[in-house]
């Protein structure tokens, strides 16, 4: 309790000495996106921080809202979707999306790579145009040092022969050998954090880890903090320190990596390595989630995951707050109870 | 089904397999290059077993999933069905026969038809078989949906108003109504979420052992393999490198290629770390356009000597069982 | 460019002319005896014997086709009945005229029809984009012929700003040129903002926004030339209507173009001048088309490059 004592005052202390090492703070954020059918909340009261050099996980499953709170970080809501309450700070710094001044202090203190490098690169573009255009908009530099700065940065990533691959276009190159060059140009203007989406689920598993190595070396070198961005729990307990699991738009649990693994509190965390196949147990079934996530213009007035929840009980109508619990927080009012059983 | 086989008969013998796509011409009266996607496949299927064909995208695991329901004309290789020589069967032969060998695919969502509720849907195929009597057939559909979880209510809707899970449970309930003997399940729950995941995996084991159903369970997916599979082939470049048990392959895969696929599965997908060393391979598969000589790992083998570059490894018996593609395996292992 | 791709499209480019040839001359062969079609009415049968053995026409099909082949190659499809002129001549002094009515146009098409389709995309739903789409609709509903009246009966007749038809000076081209343009503009309009909506909506969009693009930069480095290439196939298609419209709109404004020559030499059967404008404007199309393709190659390396053999 006494670990947990110091990641809640960490979280929501303004004092300055904190501040100074916090990279991202999101705080309380809500999203909504207007739906014919009416407004949908598809994140919901979501706090989360990094720190400057910190890997966090961002763990959930298919429109748990964690693609939405990383676009909601860096500014890319896009048309339909908006900020309805709550703040994201950026380096001591609240970030205001309409603001073209702040708009250009993000993109040059961040950078962002997506699940699909063959759809996030310009076609018609070859690799070294864009790998230069990402350092020329957020440096300024001329053309010239741009391009000569994209061969380093193609180079710096793992691209063999950058000079001849700057030459070529995007459907020329493997799948690795594109996500290696989103991630150059993400990191072109030596962004502070890294938020990467699902970066290695499109690619297969020997790339994968190839692409993992990369991040990992690019963030010791750099110093950059990264959002790692996953459904795969697996995948996320390698690289992150610290995880967070979203579950219907609201983080459930929030846990050192090691330990959310090791004694996962929240039901939905529990339940979602129960349903994983594991590469050394001869259990006969698995035991997965019954029933289904709630669609968003149905989600339930209290906890999201109470009718899944084999603990639920009256209570459960209330929505629960993260709270203390291990060396981490969960948002479950059954939290004690977990303790115990897990104990 | 019956674990306690003294040389059954193969519900399923294919010898040789290979498919070859000729691709667009370099130049206008240039020679056609051949894309060569399955080359030499042979394996045995006994009744009731799951063998698992694992690889990376673009391997050709799902083009052997095709060639084996006919779905692609192979191009060399025989493919035999309950003794029954298939490959050169017309194309009469294979609808009476297609009824027995089904496939689940990944995208239940394209491989519903959007304008059928789903228990006309799963009934089709009944109409098209022509099995039982027409009045009889939408309540052997709902029959059917119901054993796979798709009961009640949700089994007179449309194919939109149900959740991912749900419609792969749909496709099931359709590939099972035919009461089939062999399933090609071709990455069936890679597209759906972990918690839906298992409980689809669930099923098709239940449905496994209800009716005896043979699979050839294709998948990049290893703990699901590891998990669903009695034997596992691996697949490198179109062709097999690594045949053998689940529990031989998990504990001391052979090929280097299939250590490194194994190893590379993140440690935290093992309750008590990695148990295989993962063999780090360099640089990305060649297109299959350009194999490589010799071994088609070589250029990317840490253990490649002269011999594996000019040479090609047959698939030859290991002692311990199973059947590797390597020069280099007893120095390894 | 690849040259693999250049010669498939010039040697389909050079089948399609030779069918089109070819079909002109069996249409004549079976529409009847040419010497009944091509010359006047009231000529004698000494007269149509000589002009059969001068065409060649008593000699064996297969020779007819090669003759008129050579013929066809040299710009040669027979003599004008009205004026006995060579039926190349008389519509090679209107092709100039054409030209220069049809490069306006398709200048002034594209300078109001490609901005305005990417503004309507990038500002989608607000009165920009109503405001082109209603400008849009309304271009290529509109007839030629009543457009044309209507400018004619405002400018020439009430306002007495413009010359009502003719041919000299730029004013006489202003009224033709607006009533050509509006339904060919119209077109681009609406195919570019689809094909921007398109692209705007791309992930690699989304990707320059994240490195701080600017909006012109997104718009004009990163979205446009993937638009270009369903705008370029609009454009190419639109040449067959123009060429219709031409005609239509040079009767109007009485502008003394290949269209009019068209329209009085049907009027008058001298069947010579007729084919001899199918033919060239097949060879228009067929250029443009393969022009086109061309343009593909180039707007897009996908194409340019082919799609297989991984460099590694």
């Amino acid at each position: 309790m006494h670990a947990a004592a110091g990641f809640v005052s960490r979280r929501s202390s303004a004092d300055v000495l904190s501040e100074m090492s916090t990279l991202i703070d999101i705080r309380d954020l809500t999203v909504r996106i207007d739906l014919p059918e009416g407004p949908v909340f598809p994140v919901r009261n979501v706090s989360l921080s990094l720190e400057e050099g910190e890997t966090v996980g961002l763990v959930g499953e298919s429109g748990c809202g964690k693609t939405l709170t990383c676009l909601s970080v860096i500014g890319l809501l896009g048309r339909r979707a908006s900020i309805e309450s709550g703040s994201v700070v950026f380096q001591g710094v609240e970030i205001d999306p309409d603001d073209p001044d702040d708009k250009r202090r993000r993109s040059r203190g961040m950078g962002i790579i997506f699940q699909n490098p063959m759809t996030c690169l310009n076609p018609v573009r070859t690799l070294g145009w864009q790998v230069a255009e990402a350092y020329q908009i957020r440096t300024g530099e001329s053309r010239r040092v741009a391009q000569r700065r994209a061969t380093e940065l193609l180079d710096l990533v793992g691209i063999p022969e950058p000079k001849r691959r700057a030459a070529d276009y995007p459907h020329q190159v493997s799948g690795g050998q594109q996500q290696r060059a989103m991630i150059a140009m993400a990191i072109a203007g030596g962004p502070a954090l890294l938020i990467a989406d699902e970066p290695t689920t499109a690619l297969d598993v020997t790339i994968q880890a190839q692409i993992l190595d990369l991040l990992a070396r690019l963030q010791r070198e750099i110093g950059m903090g990264i959002l790692f961005v996953t459904h795969d729990l697996g995948l996320v307990a390698e690289v992150a320190d610290r995880m967070a699991v979203m579950y219907a738009g609201r983080v459930v649990e929030l846990a050192p990596a090691d330990a959310l693994f090791a004694q996962p509190r929240h039901p939905y965390t529990r339940g979602l390595l129960t349903s994983l196949p594991f590469l050394d147990d001869d259990i006969d079934r698995l035991t997965p989630i019954e029933g289904t996530v709630p669609p968003l213009h149905a989600m339930p007035p209290g906890c999201a995951f109470a009718p899944r929840c084999s603990q639920a009980s009256p209570i459960c109508s209330t929505p629960p707050d993260l709270r203390a619990s291990g060396d981490g927080l969960i948002a479950c009012h059954h939290g004690l109870k977990t303790d115990t059983v897990a104990a | 089904m019956n674990g306690t086989s003294h040389e059954p008969a193969p519900i399923l013998r294919v010898q040789g397999l290979a498919k070859r796509f000729p691709m667009p011409r370099e130049r206008l009266f240039g020679p056609r290059p051949m894309l060569t996607a399955v080359a030499d496949v042979s394996f045995d299927l006994t009744a009731g077993e799951t063998l698992a064909v694992v690889g990376e995208s673009g391997c050709g695991k799902s083009t052997v999933g095709n060639l084996v329901l006919n779905l692609l004309a192979p191009s060399a290789g025989a493919i035999a069905f309950e003794g029954e020589d298939l490959s050169h069967a017309n194309a009469a032969r294979w609808r009476a026969r297609r009824r027995d060998l089904q496939l689940i695919f990944q995208d239940s969502r394209g491989a519903l038809d959007p304008r059928l509720t789903i228990d006309r849907q799963v009934a089709e195929g009944l109409d098209i078989h022509r099995i039982g009597a027409p009045s009889d057939r939408l309540e052997k559909a709902r029959q059917m949906l119901d054993s796979v979880g798709l009961g009640g209510h949700l089994m007179g809707r449309y194919p939109h108003e149900l959740s991912g899970g749900q419609q792969q449970r749909a496709v099931i309930a359709r590939a099972l109504v035919l009461e089939p003997k062999l399933v090609v399940c071709d990455e069936p729950v890679a597209a759906l979420d972990v918690s839906v995941q298992a409980q689809v995996v669930n099923l098709l084991q239940d449905l496994q052992r209800t009716y005896g159903l043979t699979y050839l369970f294709i998948s990049h997916d290893l703990s699901v393999v590891r998990h669903v599979a009695d034997r596992v082939a691996v697949m490198y470049l179109g062709r097999f490198v690594e045949v053998a048990s689940r529990d031989a392959l998990f504990s001391q895969p052979a090929h280097p290629y299939s250590r490194a696929l194994i190893g590379a599965v993140p440690a935290a997908r093992s309750r008590h770390g990695r148990r295989v060393q993962p063999v780090a391979l360099h640089g990305e598969p060649p297109s299959p356009l350009f194999p490589p000589q010799g071994c088609a790992l070589n250029p990317r083998c840490p253990f490649a000597t002269d011999q594996c570059r000019q040479e090609r490894p047959d698939l030859r018996p290991l002692p311990g069982g199973g059947f590797v593609a390597c020069h280099h395996v007893e120095n390894l292992l | 460019m690849n040259l693999r791709y250049v010669s498939i499209k010039l040697l389909r480019a050079i089948f399609t002319l030779w069918l089109v040839v070819s079909f002109v001359f069996i249409v004549l062969r079976i529409t009847g005896d040419p010497t009944e079609q091509l010359l006047p009415d009231d000529v004698g049968e000494e007269i149509r014997e000589y002009y059969r053995i001068l065409w060649g026409l008593d000699r064996p099909v297969w020779e007819q086709y090669l003759l008129y082949f050579k013929a066809a190659f040299q710009g040669d499809f027979g003599v004008s009945f009205r004026n006995s002129q060579p039926a190349l001549d008389l519509i090679w002094q209107r092709v100039p005229k054409t030209v220069e009515l049809g490069t306006a146009t398709f200048v002034t098409a594209l300078v109001f029809g490609i901005p305005l389709g990417v503004m309507a995309a990038i500002w989608r739903d607000s009165w920009i984009d109503r405001l082109t789409m209603s400008f849009a609709v309304f271009g290529f509903s509109m007839p030629n012929f009543f457009l044309g009246i209507l400018l004619i009966l405002l400018f020439a007749m009430n306002l007495r700003m413009l010359p009502s038809s003719g041919y000299g000076t730029w004013e006489h081209m202003v009224m033709p040129v607006f009533t050509l343009a509006t339904a060919f503009a119209g077109a681009i309009a609406r195919f570019t903002r689809s094909a921007m909506l398109d692209v705007l909506s791309k992930d690699y969009i989304r990707t320059a926004e994240a490195e701080g693009a600017s909006m012109s930069r997104r718009v004009w480095l990163h979205a446009f030339p993937n638009a270009a290439v369903p705008v370029v196939t609009i454009v190419g298609f639109s040449l067959g209507g123009m060429i219709g419209g031409a005609v239509v709109t040079e009767n109007v404004f009485a502008w003394p173009g290949v269209g009019r020559l068209l329209t009085s030499s049907v009027a008058d059967r001298d069947l010579a001048i007729v084919q001899g404008i199918v033919v060239l404007v097949a060879i228009t199309m067929v250029t443009a088309n393969f022009l086109v393709d061309l343009a593909y190659g180039w707007l897009d390396p996908r194409i340019r490059l082919g799609s297989g053999g991984q460099s590694r």
